[in-house]
Formats: structure tokens, C-alpha cells, sequence
């Protein structure tokens, strides 16, 4: 993609950001009745004008398995495909737009039946569970007037005519300057909203680069005083050389390559706050 | 008056569901090998896990996340698979140790071939892990292991010598037999027995079971503060009646009899028969907190639904495994294994697991974004440091000196 065309001015790392990987990746979600839906095993990115906007998240052994890697995460993906009849590539997807509240964990609009991500605990349920006596009932589960469970709250793909991307192939993706010269590689997307609206969609607003495979800081450059000690030392010395690239200086995304192009010489140092 | 009541109930259950098969079997065996020697690494034990239950008792209390919840989010899928897989081994082993401890308190009580038992009792472990509800399980089991008290009335019935006691417990001396390699294998499998880690899986997330909010923190620290201890004198005082008559008879404890021989020696068969019971208890409840933690952290790293606040219709994967882990562990104990040994072996594995579970924890604690006003305070984190140190060369060197003593036997 080119910068040319954003629409976004350029944004300091602001108050209310976020960390994709810190904030977004491996959170529970869950559902408008209070249940556990899911982890988040991977973050969608849609490309919108130039900018990278958080579209839904992926959830599943065909989300997870790409990052556990290696012969286990293709067996993972690859079971999980075949038992499932999916397309390895099309894990089960929740749409951004259900997200109410992003805490400790993501809370959404809708009961967990209503987004179909739950193939094995519905497997689980009508041939192991139901079969014993005494496994109670669920009240959710009673066909109610205003639902219909036939309903499918995600379309899908086949809306989107812009590209879509995994978080995890850009966490990892090496970094290339303006002249030419190879960086570190990308190990976290700082997130914040495109507009002041609560529930507005998240875009990224900066990269950061690191020298260590994907991992975060812990959130230990985000409260410079979080302790105790011994780990903030550990964390901040593995991240001596760990800097920031603002999203406006971003050129363009190789993604078949894994290489973020950059309109710069430098990276600037992570602020820590 | 209620409100004290439900408090001494909490305190006492953590007394009482505090003790497990590890427990007894490594404090008896470390008492008569090598008297009250080692009786610090039980003081230090109590106070690492102590520690550790009250950060993950406030972090679930302000957030809601469970431990296996936060493992993966904080090591990220890869790291926290690793950990999944090893927890779970060290889980399952400690699941079958203690059906095999019920197996054994049965055959005490009745005469019949505890193997014969084992069916009889993962059935009816099943049976409680699928219907009766988690307070009753919780409270239930913990107040019936309260009459394991009976090993500090038998140690104050034995009238043993209080002044050498006290001196074996204040220098860190080995008897003269003993190897300093195999006095630092049990050092760490004593550290395994009193910090496991599926107590800080069950602890927390019995948290989410039993709906804890931040107004909950004084309840579950008056627990954690009083009751671990507490609990801890009673795993002492089975060492210490292990000292006082077991070491200079020279016998070596293989048996679950034989950690129950000093109480019939001071109390008689009435004292025999209390200590069975709380055998029984001890271990029953430990299945069943092994049993539910089992499922609740695979549950916990996949984001499913898990808990006993829902109808097993509502939670089907997490009841899955439960039945999953029931048939193995009987499975495992049909091959005729022997629970004793099954129990040195979990005790020692505990200490390696733990740290991939214990640092995580640590770093949630310091997290504002998590914690808020509750986040770690100086103390909390002075203590957490030296216990992130000491579980860390606890897991290190468990290995090596499992191999290098022969399981202790050398």
C-alpha cells in the first residue's frame, strides 16, 4: 500500500493507545451474557485508505496453529481443516465491530451462539455431554423470538474487496530504511482509535522494532515504574535497542516478503511513558 | 455473625484442603530420614506458596482472569503450550497420586486390595467433578481433613524430646548417613510438595467459581494468611511424629501405613482410624482440585468455557476433559503403579513446572492496566522477587539431583 493516499495525519503514540500484541493477542473474549467465547489467536487487519484497521479477530486451531509454528502448528492447522471441513487458510472469524469494551478481556455484543466459533464445544456437547445424565440445560440455548440461531452475524470475506492480513505475519516482518539498509523486525503495532467515538474502529499508529523474535515488553515500557525490579532490568536490558517507527513513516507492507518498507533513514527510540 | 462465620469456614477448609498425598508422603518420608533438618524448607515452602496464592487471589479478584488465563496471554501461545504441556503432566501425576492415596486410605480402613478400589473411586471422583457443587466440594473435604489434626495431638501425646527437636529444626545439620546431595533432593521435593502447582490453578480460578470481586481481597487474605500456615504446622507436625518415632526405629516410609504408624503408636487404633479419615479427606479433596484444574487450564488456554457456575451443558469441553483425565488416571493406576511412588515423582516434576506459571502471575501483579490501586506494594514484590529466584533454581536443579541421587534412594 502507499502512504500517499492516507487520510490520516500523522499521530504521536497518545494516551488511550494500545499494543496489539500486548492489549489484543491471546485475550479471552467474551460474550453479551458474560460467557467465555474464545482466546483472540490472531488479529484481522483490513487495509482502509492507506491505513491498517483492526477488522476481527480469528479464533480457532486455524488461527493458532500459524503461530505456535513448525511441525506442530501445521499438524494443528492441518487437523484442525480437514475435521472441520474448512479452508485451512479461512479460520473462524468474530467481526471488530461486535467489541463493547476492551479491559482485561474483549467484551461483545452477542451471545456466543450467534457467531458459530464454537464447532468442537457444540461436538462436544451433542455426543458427550447431553448423552450423560445430569448435564443440566442451558437457558440460552432455548429458541427465543428475537434470535434467530440461524442468523449468521459474520459474512465473512466475500464483503471485503480491500485485503486483509493476520497481525501475526506482521509481527516478525523485517524492517528495510529508506536507503536500502535491512533493520530489526517488527515486534508490536501500537493501536489507537480513528476517531474519539468509544467503540471506533482501531487503526495502527506505529510500529515498534526490536532485534528479539515477536514478544512485547510486557507493557513494562508503558509504565516506566512497573515493578518489581529484577524483571523491569531483565525486560529493558533485552530491549536495549528497541525503537519506534510512527505508522506516517511507514512506505508500504510487503506481505508475501514480510518486509515493512519504511520512507526513513532511522527509527526513533520507544518513548516510555 | 454470618460474615465471621463464612470467614472461620474459609480459614478452616484452606487448613484442612491445605495438606495432600505429597505432603504426607514427603513429610513423613523427610522426618524419618532426616528428622526436623529440614524442617525450614517446609517454613520456606508455606511462605513462597502463601506468596504466590494471594498475587493470583488478587489478580483474579480485580480482573477476573484465571492463571492459565494470563500464562498465555503473557507468554504468548508458544511459550504457554510449553507450560501447558508441563503443567499438565505434573497435574495429571499429582491427580493420579492422590486416587491412588483414597485407593490406599480405603485399603487401611477395609482390607480390600486398593487397586480394587480404584475404579470405585475415580467413578465417584467423576461423579463429584460433574454434579455436586464447588463450595460444597470445597468446604466439605476441608473440613474433614481437619482431623489430620490428630498428627499434632499425637505429637504432643508422644512427649518427645521438645529441646532436640527445636535443635534439629534451627541448624541446618544432616545426620551422619546422609548424603548433602540427597538432603538438597528432598529440600526440593519438600519445596515441590508445599508449592504445586495446581493449587494456584484451583485457588484462582475457585476465585472466578465463587464470583470474587476487589471487596473480596480481606476474606481471601485472611484465608491465605491464617490458613496456610496453620496448614503448614499440621505438614510439620507430621514430620515431626515421623522424628520422633519412625527415625530411631529406622524405618524408611514407603507406605501411606506407614505415615499413619506414629499416630497408632501414640493414639492407639481410635488415632489410627482419625488419621484414615483424614488420609481419606485429604486426598479425595486434592483429587478433586487436581481433577477440576486439569480442565480448568486447558480450558483456560484455548479461551473455553469452564467452571462449575454453569450446567456442564453450558461448559461441554471442559467436562470432557475432566472425563478425559478421570479414565487416564485410572488407566495409569491400573497398570498396578505404585501411588507412593507416583507421589515422589509429582512432587519433584512440581518444582520444575513451576516457574513458567509463577512468572507470569509476578508480572500481572505490577500491571496497572490489570491491578490498578492493587498492584503489587513493595513487600509483595520484595518476597515475589526472592521466590521468582528460588523457584527458578528449585526447577534447575530438580533434575540433575533426581538423577544424581536415585530418587533419594542413594
Amino acid at each position: 500500500m502507499s502512504r500517499a493516499t492516507s487520510a490520516s495525519s500523522r499521530r504521536q503514540q497518545g494516551e488511550g493507545s494500545l499494543d496489539a500484541q500486548l492489549n489484543l493477542l491471546d485475550r479471552q473474549l467474551i460474550d453479551s451474557h458474560g460467557r467465555l467465547v474464545a482466546k483472540i489467536d490472531d488479529v484481522e487487519l483490513h487495509e482502509v485508505q492507506g491505513d491498517l484497521v483492526v477488522s476481527g479477530f480469528l479464533t480457532g486451531p486455524g488461527a493458532l496453529g500459524p503461530r505456535i509454528g513448525g511441525a506442530p502448528g501445521a499438524i494443528t492447522t492441518a487437523a484442525w481443516a480437514r475435521l472441520a471441513g474448512r479452508d485451512p487458510e479461512d479460520p473462524k472469524r468474530i467481526d471488530a465491530a461486535h467489541v463493547t469494551k476492551i479491559a482485561t478481556a474483549i467484551h461483545l455484543d452477542v451471545p456466543r451462539e450467534r457467531l458459530r466459533v464454537t464447532g468442537f464445544e457444540v461436538w462436544a456437547r451433542e455426543r458427550i455431554v447431553t448423552a450423560l445424565p445430569g448435564c443440566g440445560d442451558d437457558p440460552d440455548l432455548a429458541p427465543s423470538g428475537d434470535i434467530d440461531p440461524e442468523a449468521d452475524v459474520d459474512p465473512g470475506r466475500d464483503d471485503a474487496p480491500t485485503p486483509r492480513h493476520r497481525l501475526d505475519r506482521l509481527l516478525g516482518s523485517g524492517v528495510r530504511f529508506a536507503d536500502g539498509r535491512d533493520g530489526e523486525q517488527v515486534i508490536d503495532a501500537t493501536l489507537a482509535r480513528v476517531s474519539a467515538h468509544p467503540r471506533a474502529a482501531l487503526r495502527v499508529e506505529g510500529l515498534v522494532i526490536g532485534r528479539r523474535r515477536p514478544g512485547t515488553l510486557f507493557g513494562y515500557h508503558r509504565h516506566p515504574r512497573q515493578g518489581p525490579w529484577l524483571i523491569r532490568v531483565i525486560v529493558h536490558a533485552m530491549h536495549r535497542t528497541t525503537s519506534y517507527v510512527d505508522w506516517a513513516d511507514v512506505d508500504r507492507i510487503d506481505w508475501d516478503a514480510r518486509v515493512v518498507h519504511l520512507n526513513v533513514d532511522e527509527c526513533r527510540p520507544l518513548a516510555t511513558r | 455473625m454470618k460474615k465471621y462465620l463464612g470467614v472461620a469456614l474459609g480459614i478452616l477448609t484452606a487448613i484442612g484442603g491445605f495438606v495432600d498425598i505429597g505432603d504426607l508422603v514427603t513429610n513423613a518420608a523427610v522426618g524419618a530420614r532426616f528428622g526436623l533438618s529440614l524442617a525450614w524448607v517446609v517454613v520456606v515452602g508455606v511462605i513462597g506458596i502463601i506468596v504466590f496464592a494471594e498475587m493470583s487471589g488478587r489478580v483474579v479478584a480485580v480482573s477476573g482472569r484465571a492463571t492459565f488465563d494470563i500464562v498465555r496471554e503473557r507468554l504468548g501461545p508458544r511459550m504457554g503450550l510449553v507450560n501447558l504441556f508441563g503443567s499438565m503432566a505434573v497435574t495429571l501425576l499429582t491427580f493420579v497420586a492422590e486416587i491412588g492415596g483414597v485407593a490406599l486410605s480405603l485399603e487401611l480402613a477395609t482390607s480390600v486390595w486398593e487397586y480394587l478400589w480404584v475404579p470405585v473411586v475415580v467413578a465417584v471422583v467423576w461423579i463429584v467433578l460433574w454434579r455436586v457443587k464447588f463450595a460444597l466440594i470445597e468446604n466439605a473435604f476441608g473440613l474433614l481433613g481437619l482431623a489430620l489434626v490428630v498428627f499434632a495431638v499425637a505429637l504432643w501425646q508422644l512427649q518427645p524430646d521438645w529441646g532436640h527437636l527445636w535443635h534439629q529444626a534451627a541448624g541446618v545439620e544432616k545426620p551422619h548417613a546422609e548424603e548433602w546431595s540427597t538432603y538438597a533432593y528432598f529440600a526440593v521435593a519438600l519445596f515441590g510438595a508445599a508449592m504445586t502447582p495446581y493449587e494456584v490453578f484451583f485457588f484462582s480460578s475457585g476465585g472466578v467459581e465463587e464470583e470474587w470481586d476487589a471487596a473480596s481481597i480481606p476474606i481471601m487474605r485472611a484465608n491465605v494468611f491464617i490458613g496456610f500456615p496453620l496448614g503448614g504446622l499440621l505438614s510439620l507436625s507430621i514430620a515431626a511424629v515421623a522424628t520422633a518415632t519412625l527415625l530411631p526405629a529406622g524405618i524408611d516410609v514407603q507406605t501411606l501405613g506407614q505415615v499413619g504408624l506414629p499416630v497408632a503408636m501414640a493414639l492407639g487404633k481410635l488415632g489410627l482410624a482419625v488419621a484414615i479419615l483424614g488420609f481419606f479427606a485429604a486426598t479425595f479433596g486434592a483429587a478433586a482440585e487436581t481433577g477440576l484444574s486439569v480442565g480448568y487450564s486447558i480450558s483456560q488456554y484455548f479461551g473455553w468455557q469452564w467452571g462449575k457456575y454453569v450446567t456442564p451443558v453450558q461448559a461441554a469441553r471442559f467436562h470432557l476433559v475432566v472425563l478425559l483425565s478421570c479414565v487416564l488416571a485410572a488407566m495409569v493406576l491400573l497398570t498396578t503403579i505404585d501411588p507412593v511412588l507416583v507421589t515422589e515423582a509429582s512432587v519433584v516434576f512440581s518444582s520444575v513446572a513451576l516457574p513458567l506459571t509463577y512468572l507470569p502471575i509476578l508480572m500481572v501483579a505490577n500491571d496497572p492496566g490489570y491491578m490498578g490501586e492493587h498492584r503489587n506494594r513493595g513487600l509483595s514484590n520484595a518476597l515475589g522477587t526472592v521466590y521468582l529466584v528460588l523457584v527458578v533454581v528449585a526447577s534447575v536443579a530438580a533434575l540433575p539431583l533426581m538423577v544424581w541421587t536415585k530418587m533419594g534412594t542413594s
